[in-house]
Parts: structure tokens; sequence; C-alpha cells
């Protein structure tokens, strides 16, 4: 089988030297079919650095990969709002679309969309309005078992992604709980999130790994791991994996070893 | 100030919801025994029969009922999900409440205006252009605001829609952005998008201790450990009490909301309804909320002077928290 692989954005507060170090790297990488990139935990964070973006994007592009650029998970306040709508209007990659504001957005302004992992599509009867509105793939929810993911993907005509590597997103919140952590809140953050580059390990009274916060994004400290196990979708309509980086250097040695 | 605000109860039973009805609600939500609503416990909600039922008596006294809908159908299996709809249409529901697009999509294409369509708190829609979507391909009258925005926020979002808001006014609160989050899964391997129950009883131990110590667990979990005299609360992965960075973590001490001391904020956001949480409650707890929002809602209509303090003691020493209504909480 001929797989498809993508690369989730980096979803850790880290330096934009490492960032672009990194992708430096990722490009040189045959196997590596796509990327999105882009900032989805905290609008915060990357306020001011669009050009840098569009920089790291245009770079790709040149070396040969197909683009996305990737919107905010939790569009709530004014500075999300701008921020999103200003990255969609000057985009000149396809955007991959983590919340319905940027769906909306999209076909406002007539821009070409995925759907991300992060919005809800659960069933065949979503991934097809979704199709039907234009979207260019479909990456589906992260609790998606297999077997309920061969069932969403009904035409071989649709592009629909799987996640095969990563410590996934569970949740969001308005609040900033590592912020909070350190007795600070959104506005006042100077970005403690930045101590963490693979988040924050959240554990329990019995030093049992639960949780990892990362901004306002709560993430799943376990690694989920299908790239030895792609035969279970051969014959189903699903042929394109995403890998969510974590630490920069592991994920570069693993994305050397796709095939 | 324009329509008066209206209040909307839940009821996991037939008997709740008359204890809603006959103590001032103006709509009362309710869903089937079954995957297709966000409330799926065991012993709670209406057969085909009951909602017939709930309809004649909520009518009977002008109220109105919306049934939720607002699970995620199931990949292979949307059978379930069109016949909630198809029953509780013709049952004669005012409203369905749902949250997923092939559904609403579903259901906009076959029914037209002839349903009104509710937007649940599962989709998770915060933003004018998010709700302009919904409004704009599936019809959708009216969007149950999830709760990451506060009064200010919402206030200038009605400015920027014209379909009506609801907010969630009293009860359980959700942590972290409502139909977006996978903790429960993650825990407990059971979904509160897919399967409709989040942190299920069957998933949870409580271990006593010979101290008189008790520690809670979900699924493979420690999610707290409670002290002799310490009240217990329901483990859930939001709620837990852990460790980071070798001190206490705690997303929130205290996720119940109560908008009662700011509800003239809450009234001059614009909001065209106040949602109670707690389809899982007995009647009598639902009563009691009911009869405190009658009263306070009625008071700020007569342009009387509100007693909070004497509609608290209706809510039976709750201890709550409006904090998540004001920009300063985030």
């Amino acid at each position: 089988m001929n797989y498809e692989y993508s690369l989730a954005p980096i979803l850790y507060k880290v330096p934009d030297d490492d960032i672009v170090a990194f992708y430096n790297e990722t490009k040189k990488i045959d196997a590596l079919h796509s990327l999105s990139i882009g900032e989805t935990v905290c609008t915060k964070r990357s306020r001011a650095k669009h050009k840098l973006l569009f920089n790291i994007a245009e770079n790709m592009a040149n070396a040969g990969k197909e683009v996305y650029i990737s919107t905010p998970a939790l569009i709530m306040d004014k500075n999300d709002i701008d921020y999103t709508t200003k990255i969609i209007k000057e985009s000149e990659f396809p955007i991959e679309a983590n919340d319905l504001t940027s769906i909306s957005l999209c076909l406002e302004y007539g821009k070409a969309f995925s759907v991300g992992a992060l919005v809800n599509t659960y069933n065949e009867n979503t991934l097809q309005y979704f199709f039907n509105k234009g979207a260019l793939k479909v990456s589906l929810p992260f609790e998606i078992p297999v077997e309920s993911a061969v069932k969403i993907a009904t035409s071989k005509n649709h592009k629909v992604e799987f996640t095969a590597y990563g410590k996934v997103p569970l949740s969001m919140s308005a609040r900033c709980y590592h912020a909070k952590h350190y007795g600070k809140n959104k506005r006042t953050c100077a970005f403690v999130c930045e101590a963490h580059k693979t988040g924050m390990e959240i554990s329990t009274i019995e030093n049992q790994k639960i949780l990892l916060v990362n901004g306002t994004m709560v993430m799943s400290p376990k690694t989920t791991y299908f790239l030895d196990k792609l035969e279970l979708f051969n014959g189903s309509n699903i042929d394109s994996f995403k890998i969510i980086p974590d630490d920069l250097n592991s994920t570069l040695k693993l994305l050397k070893t796709l095939k | 100030m324009t329509k008066k605000i209206e209040i909307v109860c839940p009821a996991g039973t037939l008997s709740s919801l008359k204890a809603a009805v006959d103590n001032g609600a103006d709509t009362v939500y309710c869903g089937f025994r079954d995957t297709t609503n966000a409330r799926n416990f065991p012993g709670l909600n209406f057969s085909r029969k009951e909602l017939e039922k709930a309809v004649d008596y909520a009518k009977s006294k002008s109220v109105k009922v919306l049934t939720a809908i607002n699970t995620y159908p199931e990949a292979g299996n949307l059978a379930p999900w069109h016949q909630a709809v198809d029953d509780a249409q013709k049952i004669g529901v005012d409203a369905i409440i749902l949250a997923d697009i092939g559904l609403a999509n579903y259901t906009s294409s076959k029914y037209g205006d002839a349903l009104n369509l509710h937007l649940s708190v599962q989709a998770s829609a915060s933003t004018a252009q998010a709700i302009n979507f919904y409004q704009k391909e599936f019809g959708i009258k009216r969007v149950v605001l999830p709760r990451v925005l506060s009064f200010e926020e919402i206030k200038a979002l009605n400015s920027q829609i014209n379909i009506e808001t609801e907010i969630f006014a009293f009860g359980g609160l959700c942590v972290m952005a409502e139909g977006r989050c996978t903790l429960s899964h993650h825990t407990t391997g059971i979904s509160p998008n897919r399967h409709g129950v989040c942190s299920p009883a069957s998933h949870i131990q409580y271990i006593e201790h010979e101290n008189g110590s008790l520690t809670t667990k979900l699924g493979e979990f420690v999610i707290n450990r409670f002290e002799k005299n310490e009240a217990a609360g329901y483990p859930t992965t939001c709620k837990g009490r852990y460790i980071a960075e070798g001190r206490e973590f705690i997303f929130e001490k205290n996720a119940s909301l109560n908008i009662i001391p700011e509800i003239k904020k809450a009234v001059d956001s614009g909001v065209s309804a106040f949602k109670i949480e707690g389809r899982q409650r007995g009647k009598a707890y639902v009563a009691n909320i009911t009869a405190a929002f009658r009263k306070a809602v009625d008071a700020i209509y007569n342009g009387e002077e509100l007693d909070i303090k004497e509609i608290e003691t209706l809510m039976e020493g709750l201890t709550c928290t409006a904090g998540a209504y004001k920009k300063s909480w985030q």
C-alpha cells in the first residue's frame, strides 16, 4: 500500500528559531506529503507572527509540499476573531479550519479549506456535507475508532485523514489552566506555557500520568500509535495519515523513518 | 426591556416536567431514553408515549417543550437519530435541540420551517460567524451559547446576529468547551459526544479507607481523595485533585453556576432565555430552582426590588459562582 502522510501543526509554545529549524529539516523528508502549520491553541502566542507563518508556508510549498494554514481551535473574543480573519484573508494557501467560525470565514472569502480534526465530523452525513461545501480534505476527530472511521469515509473520491501518531488534544477551555497554575490568567500569563515544550504533566495523587496541560488545551500524555497498524485501513477509503509533532527532535527522527 | 426572558427548565422524568410546569417554567426540555441525547443516564428520559403525555400536559398550561437530540450520530448507524427527529416532530414538540451538522442538514431538508431548530451548547458556537453559518445553512432559530463568553461579549454578539440566544443560568457547569471535550472518553472509553454520557457511574469506584477517608476513581485513574468529614464530589476528569510541578493542580474548585447575583447584567446582555441545567436532578430540585428563577425574573420585569438572599434560600444552600460570565475570570 502507498500511504500519504501529513504533519499537524506544532501545538506547544516553542521558540521561533526552533520552529524554523524544524521545518527546514522537515521539508527534506520525501515521505511527507502535506503539512498544516499555524497556531491552533492560543492566539496570544501568534499575534504579529503572520510573516513568519507565511514564510515557512512558502518555503515548504517550494519544497513540493502541500501546505495548509491551520486556524485556532477555540475562537472566543475579538482578538481571536481578528487574528483568524486576517490569516484567512491573507493566506495564499488553503486553510485547515479547526472550528465552524473558520469554515464560515473560508466560505465568505472564497478560500479553499480542509476540515481539521477538532471539528466534530462524527458520521458520513456530516462528512458529505463538508465535501458538498467544497472541503479539500477532512481529518477525523481523535476519538473516532478505526471501525467508525472506515464507515465515515464512504467514497474513494474524498480525502479523509486519520491520526496515526501523536499526543492528541482532549479538550479546550475559556480559562487558561496553565496560567492559573502559576497564579496568573490569560491576560497576565507572561507565557508560562513556554517552560513546558511538550506540555505540563498532570498526575493523579497516586502518581498516574493522566493529562497534559498546554495553554488552554488539555491533551493526552499517551502517544496514539497506529504507524505499525496501517493495514487496518486496507480496502477502506482512508489512505492519508496525520502525525502530531511533540518533542521536535524526536518527531524529526520519526518522520525520517516514514516510507 | 423587550420580550420577557424565557425560563427553560430541565426534565429527566414526567414528574420533573410537571414540577417545572407547575412552578413557573416557560419552557421545559427533555430527551428520549437512548444515546440520542446528552444526558443518557439509567432511569432517566422519556419514551415516545411519555413524551406525548409531557407535551399534552405542558400545552394545557401554555408551556413549551423542547427535545434534545444533541449527541453526534454514530457512523454507519444514523437511523436512531433520524427516527428521534421524526418522532419528536410527530409528537408536536415546539423545537428540537441539536448539535450535529449532518443531523441539522437532515432535519432542515426534511421539515424546513415546520420544525424549529435550536443549536445545542454541544455545538459550541461561540462567534457571530459560526452562529450565522448555522442560521443560513439550517435555519436555526436559537443558539444555546457555550459558557466561554462574558456578559459584555454576549451583548456584543447579540448585536451581530439575528436569532435568539439562550444562556446557562444555573446548575452544573462543564469546565471545558462543551461538545468538544473527550476527557471522559480518555479516562473511561465512553464519550459524551457519541454515547451521551460523561463519567458514567459504571466506571466509578468509591474506595473507603480504614481512617474514614475516601478515594474516588474513574476508570483506572484516581480522581480525588476526601478526608473523613469532607463532602465527596462525583468524580469527573475535569474535577479531579491532581499534581503538577510538585504542587496541587485543580481545574476549578467550584463548577456550579448561579447567575442570580448578576441577573440584571444577564438581562441587559439581550439574551432571550435562561437555561437551568439538571435533567439528572430530582423533581424537588427542579421545582425549587424553577420557582426561584420565576420569582427573580418576575421581580425584574415588575420593577420590584430583587431580594437575592430570599431567592437564594429557595436554592437550599448550593454553593455557586457567577464568575464564569465575568471577563476577569479567564
